[in-house]
């Protein structure tokens, strides 16, 4: 039967195991036995501060596995609150506090190394990453492709009056404008669409093609009313049909 | 929509390219941090995207990422000693449960996700940051034109006192 002594022995010993210091570009960083979420060590640094105090500090580190993820200050508040609780700061991207006594820096390390565990996985779990569904111009271009049908992404065109456009697809082959609508403001995109297409309508005889994203959710009547004035208006869901149609032109 | 192990090895393997006319752009994250962010195409359509970190106040500590749809697929982290990273323990047969002090990659896993890193020797081999910077895009099947920038020159900063 193991003993207490036995535990407390172990937990010492692989403690001790995770902890390392070195000097290293003006102050010490200080390797802790606290992992981020994507198993990486938590290293603090410590400074002497001109007026004789410790700054430890988790330089940024924290904040910095989120890039990517999170804009600079998506997590400022709860990264404060965080802090607070261990009696240190998040102050622009950055986990502080400050010791008087040396003999304090031990404790500090272990609060700002807590803290910036808190920040990673508050950032990590609470607000958790939904991948971007594929942009559907992405998935219309391998269609295309896939049926052996030349697309051009970002085609320069010019309408009637004079300005210029820049087709998000265009089939050569048809002289097909493609412009997918859908995102977070779809009715924004189809207006844009419109103005487009409606300077383009009169000249050169373009095949303009609306494709709406409809694979999560219908755009509703009004997109489509609107754009089918100026222009064809076909459906992803439906792209089977289309597809062929122009593969088979 | 989940990531699948299928399309994540596919878009590593695909060839890509930074666009010609793009550029690293650096941008100040906070007050030891830079990034930047380049996008990744094929064929003229953008796939993903590459993000880039160095920490100013060490000479050799950065990050390099790429993300699919939003998400991480392949990162390399440098940061000078002492470090470590830990594997999970029911991690596949062929990590390392632990390792400490190397410049290392995370490679996506259908289970773990980013969880999973093992040293990384290309990495270690880089002299310099576009050292590093050109054998991640090689690593990744990038070709980075000529987007590369040098990150601002590194600086001692102090920590300042709350």
């Amino acid at each position: 039967m193991i003993a207490e002594s036995d535990i407390t022995q172990q937990l010492r010993d692989l403690l001790g195991r995770e902890v390392d210091a070195k000097w290293e570009d003006g102050r010490f960083r200080v390797l802790t036995p606290f992992e981020y979420p994507d198993g990486d060590g938590i290293v603090i640094c410590v400074e002497s501060s001109p007026d004789g105090r410790y700054v430890v500090s988790d330089c940024g580190a924290a904040d910095a596995t989120l890039v990517g993820r999170l804009g600079s200050r998506a997590l400022g508040a709860p990264a404060a609150q965080i802090a607070r609780r261990l009696d240190a700061t998040f102050t622009s991207g950055q986990i502080t506090t400050t010791v008087e006594e040396e003999a304090d820096i031990a404790d500090a390390c272990w609060r700002v190394a807590q803290a910036a565990a808190a920040v990673a996985e508050a950032g990590t779990y609470l607000r958790p990453h939904r991948p971007k569904q594929l942009e559907l111009v992405d998935v219309i271009t391998t269609k295309l492709r896939g049926r052996e049908i030349e697309v051009e992404p970002k085609h320069k065109l010019e309408g009637a009056s004079g300005h210029p456009y820049t087709a998000t697809l265009f089939v050569p082959a048809t002289e097909t404008v493609i412009e997918p609508i859908g995102g977070e403001r779809p009715w924004n995109v189809a207006i844009a669409v419109y103005v487009e297409f409606g300077d383009l309508r009169n000249v050169n005889g373009y095949r303009l093609m609306a494709v709406l994203d409809d694979r999560e959710t219908d755009l509703g009547p009004d997109i489509s009313g609107l754009l089918n004035q100026v222009a064809d208006v076909a459906s992803w869901r439906q792209h089977d049909s289309w597809i062929g149609e122009l593969a088979d032109r | 929509m989940a990531l699948s192990q299928a399309e994540i090895d596919e878009f590593i393997l695909l060839r890509k390219e930074v666009p010609p006319s793009r550029r690293v752009r650096w941008t100040r994250r906070s007050e030891h941090v830079r990034t930047a962010r380049l996008p990744v195409a094929a064929q003229g359509v953008q796939r993903g995207e590459m993000l880039l970190v160095v920490h100013v106040d060490h000479a050799r500590h950065w990050t390099f990422k790429l993300l699919r749809l939003g998400s991480e697929v392949l990162r390399w982290d440098a940061q000078p000693p002492p470090h470590s990273h830990s594997n999970p323990a029911s991690r596949p047969a062929d990590w390392p449960r632990k390792f400490r002090d190397r410049d290392h990659e995370h490679v996506w896993h259908p289970q773990f996700e980013m969880r999973l890193a093992r040293p990384s020797t290309e990495l270690e081999g880089a002299p310099d940051h576009r050292a590093a910077f050109m054998a991640f895009c090689a690593r990744a099947n990038i070709d980075p034109s000529s987007s590369y920038e040098p990150p601002p020159s590194g600086e001692q900063l102090r920590l300042t006192t709350p």
